[in-house]
């Protein structure tokens, strides 16, 4: 138990900071509560998603917030995934947090699950992901 | 003694002025951000701002397209203020275009502000009744918002 400890911090070091993306400012998205996209998301910066996304995002960083549902593929650098996700996520870093909620499979390099996850599907890992080859 | 006075009133010189643009959002409205690009459509019961691409339909309360934003798709809402591109229809109760704006489409108004300098090919229609957007089915949230209501109502009239 104790010896996970060391694990953990060397994990977390890697994943990336939630402050660093909000210094981004510009190439910040917001999809809110209310809003409905049918459709994919492309992007380079940072996409926040608190409503619905029908379809599939593709952007350096994606967080699916408490009330955010996607029905499709995330496909980022860094994901966190704290709401419901219906499809793969593909990331070299993910992140389910204690909310979240993910039927599909879940393509990683470095995997955090934050205890109270819902993981339903399978999580291969892979050397690196690159989001520009849509692949498997 | 005196010159004293002087250091006591330092402090509420400086009014506080918040430039820092807070990149979270205020729980009001979404953002398309310029280097997004987005093939579907969007529909919100709130505001929505791009900045970004996007190339489907756009339905809304408030829709702003800012400066270096296009849309390639219809856009309705209560109010639409467009800086950007666009290439489709435009419906909404107020539409405020600016200077920088390039509007390729019809628009359906009522109330319509084009400021000097704005490109503009199409039409311009102005709505007599106030039922340009029905936002009751927005607020609903309905992706694929029927017209219900106004059918029922018909159907109402139709059948007495």
């Amino acid at each position: 138990m104790f010896l996970n400890l060391g694990a953990a911090r060397d994990d977390s070091a890697r994943r990336p900071a939630a402050g660093d993306l909000l210094a981004v400012g510009e190439g910040y998205t917001v999809i809110n509560q209310d809003l409905t996209v049918i459709g994919d998301l492309t992007g380079d910066g940072h996409i926040e998603v608190k409503g619905t996304v029908k379809g599939t995002i593709n952007s350096r960083t994606v967080e699916i917030l408490k009330s955010g549902t996607v029905e499709g593929a995330v496909i980022a650098e860094s994901a966190i995934i704290r709401g419901h996700v219906i499809g793969p996520v593909r990331a070299n870093t993910v992140t389910a947090a204690t909310t979240a909620r993910i039927v599909g499979s879940v393509f990683h390099n470095v995997l955090t699950i934050e205890p109270g996850a819902i993981l339903d599907g399978r999580r291969p890992w892979r050397p690196h992901i690159d989001r520009n080859l849509d692949t498997e | 003694m005196f010159s004293q006075s002087g250091k006591g009133s330092e402090a509420p010189t400086q009014p506080v002025r918040d430039t820092r643009v807070t990149p979270r959002s205020n729980g009001e409205t979404s953002v398309i951000s310029a280097d997004l690009k987005v093939i579907g459509d969007l529909v919100s019961g709130g505001d929505i701002q791009i900045k970004g691409l996007v190339e489907g339909d756009v339905k809304s309360r408030t829709v702003t397209i800012g400066e270096g934003a296009q849309v390639k798709g219809s856009v309705s809402a209560d109010t639409v203020h467009i800086a950007g591109a666009i290439n489709g229809q435009v419906e909404a109760p107020t539409i405020t275009i600016a200077k920088t704006a390039k509007v390729n489409g019809d628009i359906i108004h009522q109330t319509l502000s084009i400021e000097a300098g704005a490109q503009m090919e199409g039409h311009c229609r102005r709505l007599e009744t106030r039922k340009a957007v029905d936002t009751a089915s927005l607020s609903s949230l309905k992706p694929a918002a029927n017209p219900a209501p106004a059918e029922a109502g018909k159907k109402a009239v139709s059948g007495s």
